[in-house]
């Protein structure tokens, strides 16, 4: 898969909160992760296909879809995090 | 200006210094991480006088430019501690990759694109000079005699994609199309267009029986005139959502899934989404990024914040 990554710099970012939201230890300096902050970065793929077969991150399947296909696939959440950097063309 | 940031990942300190003369990526992400992490507090987190140091940063390369101008690297101060009473919320970092693939077709033509394309195409043919024939083709040859007759056929007009219009009669007066005509719709004008080359066909002696229709598509001697590809590909037909041939005039994103199979409803919605995976030492988004798209290759190695 030849991809080029466009920049360093996110183009957005989703923010998951654990819930219930763990306890606050006042006492020790070791708090609990509270969520998730996920920055993404814009990329294209030039050549080749995705190939999952030997992936580390767990990854089971994917997909090429369109914005509006991409809504139906994900959570309420998370679309409204990610619907704005997607193109609508 | 150095801000120092402590954060505490997964019981590991970790320390990121930005000096006055680091490199500007490394300090939009510390000031990213600052202001987003004080954003989603409950109660202030940051001082008045680091508030108005500090700049809003944005989505936007136009934001690095800003520090560049501003940043005056001779002043060295440092922001006093900002305590805070709250405990500290922390978050893991992640870092995720949207690819793409843009579009390789132009988007379809709107009616009123279609309809004011043709009423261009008209205009101009009132406009120009006729077309200068004698140039193109020379006299006695047989491609002038083809062309002839072609001309003939489309009622005296040079041009071949405005129907049987033309400006130089008692009828140039009659530019405008009936509603319900698809004459000027894209289709119909590639019809036209490639119809010219089965007029070639039939004047240089082919017969009515070499073109035959298969499969809904007016084929001749078994090969397509249509001679290119068609907008609506093999995958498009199946619905194969792996391809990157599917929908040629949309931008594709990769989206993946992770999670145990077979769930159903909002649990199967959550396991879907871009790739993306966790940042550990000393990595930056950009790296982690790469190696999503390149995670056949190599297992994840930690790798420095290199500019």
């Amino acid at each position: 898969m030849n991809t080029w990554i466009v920049a360093s710099h996110p183009i957005g970012h989703f923010v998951y909160n654990f819930t219930p939201p763990p306890e606050p230890q006042p006492d020790s300096p070791m708090q609990p992760l509270v969520g998730e902050k996920t920055f993404f970065v814009k990329g294209r793929i030039m050549a080749g296909q995705a190939n999952i077969a030997e992936s580390f991150l767990g990854i089971n399947d994917f997909k090429w879809l369109a914005k509006e296909e991409i809504k139906e696939h994900v959570g309420v959440q998370y679309w409204s995090a990610v619907k704005n950097m997607l193109v609508e063309q | 200006m150095p801000c120092q940031y402590d954060r505490l990942v997964q019981g590991k300190q970790q320390h990121f210094t930005v000096s006055s003369d680091k490199v500007l990526r490394s300090e939009v992400y510390v000031l990213t991480f600052c202001l987003l992490e004080s954003y989603t507090r409950t109660g202030p987190f940051v001082c008045l006088s680091c508030r108005l140091s500090s700049r809003i940063r944005n989505y936007a390369s136009a934001a690095t430019a800003q520090v560049a101008t501003e940043h005056d690297a001779t002043t060295q101060f440092t922001s006093p501690p900002c305590a805070s009473p709250a405990p500290q919320r922390l978050y893991t970092i992640n870092g995720g990759i949207v690819l793409s693939r843009p579009p390789l077709l132009t988007p379809p033509l709107h009616p009123f694109e279609s309809s004011y394309f043709l009423y261009q195409r008209r205009l101009n043919e009132r406009l120009v000079l006729p077309f200068s024939q004698y140039f193109y083709y020379k006299r006695g040859t047989p491609a002038f005699e083809d062309w002839r007759a072609k001309r003939r056929a489309r009622g005296g007009v040079a041009t071949r994609d405005v129907g049987t219009y033309n400006a130089y009669t008692d009828t140039a007066w009659n530019d405008e199309i009936l509603v319900g005509d698809k004459m000027n719709e894209q289709g119909e004008v590639v019809k036209r267009l490639l119809a010219d080359e089965s007029r070639e066909a039939r004047s240089l002696g082919a017969r009515e029986e070499q073109l035959t229709e298969e499969g809904g598509e007016v084929k001749q001697n078994g090969k397509d005139p249509m001679a290119g590809l068609r907008r609506q590909t093999e995958a498009d037909r199946a619905g194969n959502v792996k391809s990157l041939e599917r929908k040629l005039d949309r931008t594709l994103y990769l989206l993946v899934r992770r999670g145990e199979k077979g769930l159903k409803g909002e649990r199967e919605r959550s396991c879907w989404g871009f790739p993306c995976s966790e940042l550990m030492e000393k990595e930056g988004i950009r790296e982690v990024s790469h190696l999503q798209t390149s995670f056949p290759l190599r297992p994840r190695v930690l790798t420095m914040l290199t500019y």
